[in-house]
């Protein structure tokens, strides 16, 4: 604006002058004042972080930002938005800094990465904090982030560090809500050699599957599968409190190690658990914000990335049960149960 | 007479006495080094065992973050610190400290050397092939990129101004951030690769170190300036016998060291 208004100035003080020496002096005045695009509009000197709501593990990422920024965006201010889980604060939010025009926005969680990825086209948005993103952000040119879903290779290279000689990995599940993640997982075992022997149960919505069926299912794995270790991924028909301490109390009892996505359950007699690391999440936003802000890169090219590292969680008291020796897991772990 | 005696003696008594006497407050040892990757509940169980057996009200306080050092010292958060050297020169905040005691591994030594490790498969010769390329660190705040110019790349041609650094909580995620193609290169202490090596070959088998860094001295045991408790020999004896039982033995594991000694 404050552009216009110097050309239009400038041009009525030549107003008396000839045709084409006016020209020569637009010419000239073009290069004094080049005329700004649309971008010359952005802020670019602020990165706004949205999150979802007031979370410690958000607020983990955000410092993480804040750390590296300070140290390497010494000229971008970061500005914090908290959307505190609510809806309409977070379109209010988004429609606020669609004006403001930040030079980016990064957003924590699955709240405001999908209102953001729905609100706004015209500025990089980088998520985080998402699990399984692919069913919740539409891959726009804007738009790229930091997945929260483990690396299916992860998994198993943790598999393999607890139990060397695995071949064979068991899980139940139904399809309707993990049909994605088991067929990755099975690409990546496959590379290590080692099988995934599969249980399908069809639930109907919100239906557990009944204890007498997790009985059967996990005796036949055991039996047919001569499984080392299961899996109990994310789902809600297979865990119920009743099925999981039937599956804690049979996987000691039949020396199959119980694998599970959280901590609680190693708390409470799981083998081991990788759940997401959110701390490593703050500097790989930070790599992406650099690619766009620094390296000019659109977001477009940028790919979606996996999360590095993990929070690997196991208790000593399961594993000396299943006569495992794993002490010198001790110094690479996040957590001990005992 | 008597009772005016007896307040002004007990009121000296209460005014020259350390401050743990009466407060019966627990003394605190800080411990930092982000180059063991112990959890911090198995650091202070086998701290508080090994305590308890020698009857010392102390306890031990993991701190995963370098930032908050110079406030907890400050707070008097803690009176203790078990830190390397390399990091003692960034305590402010007006935190002063003191050595008093360093560490040495089973040859004698009191340094180790960290390792810049890439795939086998890299093609990369030399480190100066990694400039321009990703590498994960461990994090130590706000003066990582300090610590990293100073103590790891100086002698290489590296810079944190011609690499991307991805700070990473610990050696394990750097290891397979690499493993997976992350990254090109992670920077891990010793310890950590030694025994993914020692315990599982075929994690390390891919990879190959293609730097090892100048001297990193082992942890030191500072205190505050100014000790406020009455048993700090007590405590010094307790590092230094800490080789002579085995719940010591264990803690000197967890802190990655052979024993303690006299500066």
């Amino acid at each position: 604006m404050e552009t216009t208004m110097k050309i239009i100035i400038t041009g009525l003080l030549f107003s008396n002058i000839r045709f084409s020496r006016l020209i020569v002096c637009l010419l000239y005045l073009a290069l004094l004042f080049p005329i700004q695009n649309s971008a010359d509009e952005i802020n670019s000197n602020i990165i706004a972080v949205v999150k979802s709501q007031e979370l410690e593990i958000y607020n983990e990422i955000i410092k993480n930002i804040e750390l590296s920024a300070s140290i390497k965006m010494k000229n971008y201010e970061l500005k914090i938005f908290n959307g505190n889980g609510d809806n309409s604060a977070l379109e209010k939010i988004f429609g606020d800094l669609s004006g403001l025009k930040p030079a980016a926005i990064v957003t924590i969680g699955i709240q405001a990465s999908y209102m953001a990825n729905s609100m706004i086209e015209d500025i990089p948005v980088i998520f985080c904090g998402v699990h399984q993103w692919e069913k919740f952000i539409v891959k726009k040119k804007n738009i790229t982030g930091v997945d929260m879903t483990i690396d299916p290779n992860s998994i198993i290279k943790h598999f393999k560090l607890v139990i060397p000689d695995l071949k064979t990995v068991g899980v139940i599940f139904d399809p309707q809500y993990n049909d994605n993640l088991i067929s990755q997982l099975e690409k990546a075992a496959k590379k290590e050699n080692i099988k995934i022997a599969k249980s399908k149960v069809k639930t109907k919505d919100l239906e557990s599957i009944s204890l007498e069926k997790i009985k059967e299912r996990f005796s036949e794995l055991k039996q047919k599968e001569n499984i080392q270790l299961l899996y109990l991924i994310p789902d809600p028909s297979v865990i119920t409190k009743e099925n999981f301490n039937f599956l804690k109390e049979n996987c000691i009892l039949s020396k199959v190690s119980l694998f599970a996505y959280n901590e609680e359950f190693v708390k409470d007699g799981a083998l081991f658990s990788l759940a997401q690391d959110y701390s490593n999440a703050g500097s790989q936003i930070y790599l992406i914000l650099k690619k766009i802000l620094t390296n000019k890169i659109n977001p477009e090219k940028i790919e979606v990335v996996k999360p590095v590292g993990a929070n690997f969680t196991i208790n000593f008291s399961t594993a000396q049960k299943l006569n495992l020796n794993i002490e010198f897991l001790k110094s690479l772990v996040n957590k001990i149960y005992y | 007479m008597r009772i005016f005696l007896l307040f002004f003696f007990i009121t000296a008594i209460i005014t020259v006495a350390p401050n743990n006497i009466f407060s019966g407050d627990n003394i605190t040892i800080g411990y930092y080094n982000p180059d063991i990757s112990y959890p911090a509940s198995e650091i202070i169980k086998t701290a508080d065992n090994y305590y308890k057996k020698l009857n010392i009200n102390l306890s031990m306080q993991p701190i995963s973050n370098f930032d908050n050092i110079s406030r907890l010292l400050l707070d008097n958060g803690v009176e203790y610190l078990i830190m390397p050297p390399l990091f003692a020169d960034y305590i402010n905040g007006g935190a002063e400290i003191k050595r008093r005691l360093e560490a040495v591994d089973k040859y004698g030594s009191n340094f180790y050397s960290k390792y810049i490790l890439i795939k086998k498969d890299s093609g990369i010769k030399t480190v100066g092939e990694l400039a321009n390329k990703l590498i994960a660190s461990s994090s130590y705040g706000k003066i990582s990129e300090e610590i990293l110019n100073k103590f790891i790349f100086s002698g290489s041609p590296l810079k944190t101004e011609n690499v991307d650094i991805l700070w990473v909580k610990k050696d394990l995620d750097g290891i397979f951030a690499l493993v997976f193609g992350q990254v090109e290169a992670a920077i891990v202490a010793p310890a950590s690769y030694e025994l993914l090596s020692r315990e599982k070959p075929e994690f390390s088998n891919e990879l190959t170190i293609v730097y090892t860094s100048g001297k990193i001295f082992f942890p030191c045991l500072y205190s505050k300036n100014k000790i406020l408790n009455s048993i700090d020999g007590e405590i010094r004896e307790s590092f230094i016998k800490m080789n002579e039982n085995s719940i010591g033995m264990e803690l000197l594991k967890i802190f990655g060291i052979e024993k303690w000694k006299q500066l």
